[in-house]
């Protein structure tokens, strides 16, 4: 009895023992996270990720222009093609903590937040070492700063409310929460309050300075598919026209200008319509997008789909904001003789693999304009650089116009709308202006913010919800 | 097993029964007196014994003085025990008088690493034996013969398409997230289950179906956490336990059966005919204030009101029965089985082929198995079981897929084909395509090849102790060929082909001791100890290819290099397990059982690796005792409890991992970036059950049942569980929620008659409440994000609960009524028309699908899980003939029929249901359909429907013919017969079939949460069917 006893005892002890490692099975589908960043080419593929993530159609590369549109006054609105649990809600400044196309894009620009700090923290705490590390520290921290400044400044415009020109400096409302630390534990602390409107401009206006510095660096002035030291200072002069700083944004906008590094392309829309690693010479920063990589979530809103109208048409009024001899009027706009309807033409045909023109050198040029007259520096440069966009768009039909200082800020403003129009800078631009968004709804009114998504506000103790 | 062990021990009886030492003898009769020839009589703890002769008289000699327990046995009876003490030459006579074992108590009850007599068992078992099995065939996978058979076992079939999905929930569902199905064991190897074809076809597979029922002997449904709990983190879905077929030793025997028979869909949908579809369309365009259309207005694409109306007059479309037909099934089966005292065998093989009723769906399947054992020693068994399959699948879209999808949405006035013999409009944006282009045009065939085979040995080291080794196999090979044939009126349109193949190979080995000793009479322990490893390993891989150079191509290697992609899968599994049971028996009527299992898992994190399931019961055979023994009504009575804890481990691999995900590349580089967080706590879904049963028999047994009470609490369940999402991710999955299971089940087995004419009813039913405890903070719509009216997760309610805003009928005037936000305040007015559909808000006021937060005023509504299920069975044989039926029947539960929101409303979209002629005019103020010209299809309480029925799942006729004329025909045994399943159904169910299931993986997320609300179903199958089977 007793040896059956010990022979039992070994006999378990012995397959236990043995067999205890067949419980070790590797997971070969997906990397383990203490396993994906052990090189320079790792940290690449991670800076790769928080561009696939930017060029989202859930987020700049679609939705984050189109949602856009659907809130400002250029375009009709067809309602068979909203979406119940989605664009329908929206269009009808009635959102909830559940649509889908709205907590996708608040937390895919969170999750390519979150790959760029994971880039940074490696970067900031040397985690890696050798020769090819510290030669791309500079180059890969300014990317990174870029796209997470980015990835915050384009949230907070919709989840905000705008920034209040008029009182530059203490836009205390509330903002988003800047998140600069990466998340590697799920059971850490992650709760975390909402930023002021001003201090997320901070944060946003100190990164992109630091990537442009550092962007500077590394010797990347230009690039048609990532961040550059050029691409930094011209969302800087966004941003700074936004909060209506407009010194430094004619500054940052007169950096790029002068650059000599882009032009206005005579071809109207060749921007819209390069794919790939192609560029148009006025594009500043684009988001890529290949036969294989198909990511342009905007061109299918302006287009019909198999006997369906388009999502947008131009609203009536576009009729009239061109002449006849401006080239846009036929390039960025058709205007059906039978059927009194206005379609979009800078998007056709529908193609997802066109690359998505995020900032571009005729939105310098109108950063520029209106930021000398705004803060009262009208010089020639003022003059140049409203008549170059114009210019650009009248082809050879330009003849030389003279304008007064006084009539110059308006033509600014409908030049602004005639070049970025259908570019989801409208929506944008009428808060800036303090002026009213489609139906009339002010400027500052909160029924145009999107509601804090579902998981942010049950995960996060700390998040106040939008009224 | 038993039995072969006393058939050897009476061998060696014989041959040392000659001495000159005490000798016992004695006559062994039943309770009609009559003598019982073949009873095995020995004497018990040891190997001496004997069988009674055909006067049922036996002798055992050569025993020494003593005290000795003298066993009578024989199936069918109760063991009967007499003590004796024999003096030195003593002759000593020992009578037996043999009960018949009505209720089966003898009768082995395989346990997982065992077996125990009925009688010993302490938890809820069910078994299922073969004859129950063949009496109802059919394509159908073997897990649907216990629906309406076994108490607690809710089966719901996703449809008749041969080798669908099956949903089974044993007391329950007890999981959200994490898979529901219970663990599949055969022949002591736990199986892959589940479906590893694409979802390509608006339905789903089994990869179980592939089993031939023909093979197996019983089916046991472990559902107590007691029984399971041998089965540790793998056992809170209930353990099925398939045991398939041994051989006995005598002369082989052959058993052939060949079946044919139709098949045939259990209903149809009844829609409106062309000229109705018509007349309904003038009729909505006159309310909407359209002139009417004349003869050349074009209706649909080029089709006019002319040809509309021409064709209407030939009676129309009818494209559900262009998609349905008759079908066929036949069936050959040979078996042989025999052996000698030494090997035994069965062998077995069977074609099944079956053409469906829906056209196109064609399945054949190819099964062979040998279960060989061999006493290799006297100490020594060797054995193998192999069983092969192979299945040829040619499925077809269903559902949302199209083909009967689409069938049930196109318009009846429109044709097949063009004028010139070209099919009409194949495919149309936002419409229906042409179901019948789509079934001519679409070829999808799954080749799979399984087997479930293992090898064993057993060895007795003594009276006391055994031990058994077994290895076994499970491999999987799945190939999918898939085409899609171009759109030929389409010159943009290209055809495209898919090529699949899955395998999945999963071994097992399991080594354990069984320990028996009987201690004076009165203590009787058995234990088990023993170890158990599994590893799975799946891997997928797929190439598809597009615009092929010539219509010849159908395969995917002629597309060009950039009109290729494919993808690539792989994922494994491993579990290690000890396990220890003790059974104790007091003077074999109070018996009591522990078990309890360690498991380790490579699903589990790494703080939580292994994990312990402990289990206790205990039974007391309350009429065995004194003050019980000799009541005249109560003949058997006992009483059991259990409560045990158990886990579930279909979590899914490598859940606790935090990952980085590959394919997020940008403008031509790879990238990768953060896909899941890490959490090393992460552990299998724990649940403790207890079981209260009282099992009865009165009137010598002939009328007898079970009562039982249980309550299973599942806890630590997987949620993900909200994190800030500005954190990056959404959600990390945790072990924090909790659910209920508690119900009563009772069964009941009369014998009405028992003479010539044999009448026997069999009664089960069973109630069940599911309950969501707690979740983590998470609102309903965190578990489905589809549309609302989907199941959804509630505490309070059961799983799947459909979460809809409530109808309130129609408008019946012009009004201008106010506009109400969430808190009952007026924010406006809205006016609305005569004939609107109106809605209940969440505080009573009446609103329409306009106000701004409609769908914030959902509440749930019916009740996914029915109030209750069972069957009942009865059987008739009178001489030669006997016939069986079951009606099985659910109750009170509602399904979610959203395509009724179009068919029943959207007129000018797709086909439309007879309800619709009901839509609301001046002149019928209906109530309850909105007027046709102002319908949005709205999600709404209005389409969900009681889905209880009854139904005769399976009827069967046999006629056995005469001993004489098998005699002449040189045969054993030879039985005629014709049955059926699901001849008739009742139901207020107003859609196809109440037995329906949405197209989702029963074994995931959506299957427990969304199973409730199918879209464009497909019906269950019927079948009639006329066999023959011979034994020599």
């Amino acid at each position: 009895m007793k040896r059956l006893i010990f022979i039992t005892v070994i006999f378990a002890a012995f397959f236990s023992v043995s067999c205890k490692k067949i419980l070790d099975i590797d997971q070969k589908m997906n990397i383990p996270n203490e396993k994906a960043i052990t090189s320079v080419k790792d940290l690449d593929a991670v800076l790769i990720g928080a561009y696939d993530g930017l060029q989202s159609s859930n987020v700049l590369g679609g939705n984050m222009v189109v949602f856009a549109e659907l809130l400002a006054n250029d375009c009709n609105v067809d309602n068979s093609r909203l979406t119940n649990f989605g664009t329908l809600e929206i269009y009808n400044r009635a959102t909830t903590v559940q649509l889908s196309p709205l907590r996708s894009m608040w937390s895919e620009a969170y999750s390519t937040i979150n790959r760029t700090n994971n880039v940074i923290y490696v970067i900031d705490n040397n985690l890696l070492t050798g020769e090819d590390f510290n030669k791309i520290k500079a180059q890969y921290k300014g990317e990174a700063l870029f796209i997470r400044a980015v990835a915050h400044f384009e949230l907070l415009r919709f989840w905000a409310l705008p920034y209040n020109v008029d009182n530059t400096g203490s836009n205390s409302q509330l903002g988003i929460p800047y998140r600069t630390q990466p998340t590697l534990d799920g059971f850490a602390n992650l709760a975390m309050a909402r930023n002021t409107v001003e201090e997320v401009y901070n944060y946003v206006i100190n990164d992109l300075k630091e990537a442009e510095q550092l962007l500077e660096a590394a010797n990347i002035k230009k690039s048609s598919s990532r961040a550059s030291e050029m691409a930094a200072a011209a969302y800087l002069a966004r941003i700074y026209f936004q909060k209506g700083d407009y010194v430094n944004a004619a500054e940052k906008a007169n950096k790029v200008l002068i650059s000599g590094l882009y032009s206005l392309n005579s071809d109207l829309l060749q921007v819209f319509k390069t794919s790939g690693n192609l560029a148009s010479s006025e594009s500043i920063f684009q988001l890529v997008n290949t036969a294989t990589d198909q990511s342009n979530g905007i061109t299918y809103s302006y287009n019909p789909s198999d006997g369906t109208e388009p999502l947008f048409t131009g609203i009536d009024s576009l009729k009239n904001i061109y002449s006849l001899l401006d080239g846009r009027r036929t390039k960025y706009i058709s205007i059906n003789p039978f059927a009194d309807i206005i379609f979009v033409k800078k998007y056709t045909p529908a193609n997802p693999e066109y690359n998505v023109s995020v900032i571009r050198f005729a939105e310098m040029e109108l950063i520029k304009a209106e930021s000398d007259i705004l803060s009262g520096n009208i010089t020639q440069n003022t003059y140049d650089c409203y008549t170059a966009v114009k210019k650009r768009a009248y082809g050879s039909n330009w003849v030389d116009e003279t304008i007064t200082q006084n009539a110059l800020l308006d033509s600014v403003w409908i030049e602004r709308r005639r070049e970025l129009i259908f570019e989801g800078d409208r929506y944008h631009n009428l808060k800036r202006m303090k002026q009213s968004e489609r139906d009339n709804v002010l400027w500052n009114d909160p029924s145009l913010l999107f509601k804090i998504p579902q998981e942010e506000m049950s995960g996060n103790p700390l998040m106040v919800q939008n009224p | 097993m038993k039995r072969i062990f006393s058939f050897i021990l009476i061998g060696i009886m014989f041959i040392s029964s000659y001495a000159q030492k005490a000798t016992l003898s004695g006559i062994v009769i039943d309770e009609k007196n009559q003598p019982m020839g073949f009873v095995s009589v020995i004497v018990k703890a040891t190997t001496i014994g004997t069988t009674t002769n055909t006067n049922g008289e036996y002798a055992i000699g050569n025993l020494g003085a003593g005290t000795y327990t003298i066993v009578a046995n024989m199936m069918g009876y109760l063991k009967s025990e007499q003590k004796v003490t024999l003096l030195e030459h003593e002759k000593k006579e020992v009578n037996f008088v043999m009960k018949e074992d009505v209720l089966l108590l003898n009768q082995v009850v395989v346990v997982g690493y065992g077996v125990k007599e009925k009688r010993e068992v302490t938890g809820s078992i069910e078994t299922i034996k073969a004859k129950d099995l063949t009496q109802s065939s059919g394509s159908g996978s073997f897990e649907q013969v216990m629906q309406g058979r076994a108490s607690g076992v809710q089966i719901i079939t996703a449809n008749g398409v041969a080798g669908a999905p099956v949903k089974i929930n044993i007391r329950g569902t007890s999981s959200i997230s994490a898979g529901s199905e219970p663990l599949y064991v055969i022949d002591g190897i736990p199986v892959t289950s589940g479906d590893y074809s694409s979802g390509a076809l608006g339905s789903g597979t089994n990869a179980l179906s592939d089993l031939n029922q023909n093979d197996i002997e019983s089916i046991e449904v472990l559902k107590d956490a007691a029984s399971a709990a041998i089965y540790g983190s793998r056992g809170a879905n209930g353990v099925i336990i398939v045991t398939t077929k041994k051989g006995k030793a005598g002369k082989t025997k052959f058993d052939a059966s060949i079946s044919s028979g139709i098949v045939k869909e259990t209903n149809r949908l009844n829609l409106l005919t062309a000229k109705e579809m018509l007349s309904l369309r003038d009729r909505a365009r006159a309310e909407m204030g359209l002139s009417p259309e004349t003869a050349n207005t074009l209706i649909y694409g080029s089709w006019t009101r002319r040809q509309a109306d021409s064709l209407a007059e030939l009676g129309g479309t009818d494209w559900i029965d262009k998609t349905l037909q008759l079908g066929n099934q036949q069936q050959a089966s040979v078996s042989a089985s025999g052996g000698n005292d030494k090997t035994i065998f069965y062998a077995g093989g069977t074609y099944f082929k079956e053409k469906g009723f829906l056209k196109g769906n064609d399945y054949e399947k190819i099964n062979g198995r040998i279960n060989l054992e061999n006493e290799a020693t006297d100490k020594l068994k060797l054995g193998v079981n192999m069983g092969l399959a192979f299945s040829n699948n040619k499925r077809i879209p269903i559902g949302d897929a199209g083909g009967l999808g689409d069938a049930q949405r196109m318009f009846p006035y429109l044709p097949v084909y063009n004028a010139d013999g070209s099919y009409f409009s194949p495919t149309k944006q936002g419409y229906p395509s042409n179901p019948v282009w789509e079934l001519d045009t679409k070829k999808y065939i799954v080749k799979s090849f399984r087997t479930i085979s293992n090898v064993f040995a057993d060895y007795t080291f003594n009276n006391s102790l055994k031990f058994r080794s077994e290895f076994g196999i499970d491999i999987l090979d799945q190939n999918e060929d898939q085409f899609d044939f171009r759109n030929v009126q389409d010159a943009t349109s290209v055809s495209s082909a898919w090529n699949r193949h899955t395998d999945v190979i999963n071994w097992t080995t399991n080594n354990f001791f069984t320990y028996e000793k009987e201690i004076n009479d009165i203590h009787d322990f058995t234990a088990t100890l023993g170890n158990s490893i599994q590893k799975s390993h799946t891997n997928g891989v797929g190439l598809n290819g597009w615009d092929f150079p010539n219509d010849f191509y159908t395969t995917p290697n002629a597309a060009d290099a950039s009109n290729k992609t494919g993808y690539y899968y792989e994922t494994s599994s491993a579990f290690i397990s000890n396990f220890f049971r003790l059974n104790y028996k007091l003077k074999n009527k109070y018996i009591a059982a522990f078990s309890i299992r360690n498991d380790g898992s490579s699903r589990f994190g790494e703080n939580n690796r292994y994990g312990w399931f402990p289990a206790i019961s205990t039974a007391w055979i309350a009429s065995d005792e004194n003050f019980l023994n000799h009541s005249k009504i109560l003949s058997y009575l006992k009483l059991r409890g259990s409560y045990g804890y158990t886990g579930n481990a279909n979590i899914g691999d490598f859940a606790y991992l935090g990952v980085y995900y590959p394919n997020h590349g940008y403008a031509g580089n790879t990238g990768i970036a953060p896909g899941v967080l890490p959490n090393p706590n992460l552990s299998w879904e724990k649940s403790k059950q207890l079981d209260l049963t009282v099992e009865w028999g009165v009137i010598k047994n002939r009328i007898s049942g079970t009562a039982t009470y249980y309550f299973k609490r599942t806890s630590d369940m997987l949620l993900n569980v909200s994190i800030p999402s500005s954190s990056g991710f959404s959600s990390i999955l945790e072990n924090v929620g909790k659910m209920n299971n508690h119900g009563y089940e009772f069964t009941l087995v009369s014998r009405n008659l028992t003479g010539k004419f044999k009448w026997t009813t069999d009664f089960n039913i069973s109630f069940n409440r599911n309950k969501v405890i707690d979740l983590a903070g998470l609102p309903p719509d965190a578990f489905e994000s589809g549309e609302p009216g989907e199941g959804r997760v509630m505490v309070g309610y059961p799983v799947g609960q459909a979460y809809l805003v409530p109808f309130a009928g129609i408008q019946q005037h012009d009004e201008t009524m106010n506009v109400y936000d969430l808190n009952g305040n007026i924010t406006g007015t809205e006016f609305v028309h005569a004939g609107q559909d109106l809605f209940y808000d969440i505080n009573g006021n009446i609103i329409t699908s306009n106000n701004p937060n409609f769908y914030d005023n959902r509440v749930p509504c019916g009740n996914p899980m029915p109030k209750f299920l069972g069957g009942i069975t009865n059987t008739f044989s009178y001489k030669n003939i006997a016939l069986n039926f079951l009606f099985s029947f659910v109750y009170g539960n509602t399904i979610y029929d959203d395509p009724a929101k179009q068919q029943i409303g959207a007129w000018n979209q797709i086909a439309q249901r007879p309800e619709i002629l009901d839509a609301w005019t001046s002149v019928n103020q209906s109530n309850k359909v909105p007027a046709l010209n102002y319908y949005t299809p709205t999600n709404s309480n209005r389409f969900l429907y009681d889905a209880s029925y009854i139904r005769l799942r399976s009827i069967t006729l046999s006629y056995m013919f005469s001993e004489k004329l098998c005699k002449k025909l040189k045969l054993t045994t030879c039985k005629i017969y014709i049955g059926g399943t699901n001849i008739l159904t009742f139901t207020k169910y107003p859609g196809w079939d109440p037995e329906a299931m949405r197209n989702v993986d029963p074994n995931s997320q959506q299957g427990n949460v969304s199973f409730a609300g199918p879209s464009l179903q497909t019906p269950q199958a019927k079948t009639l069917i006329c066999g023959i089977r011979l034994t020599l």
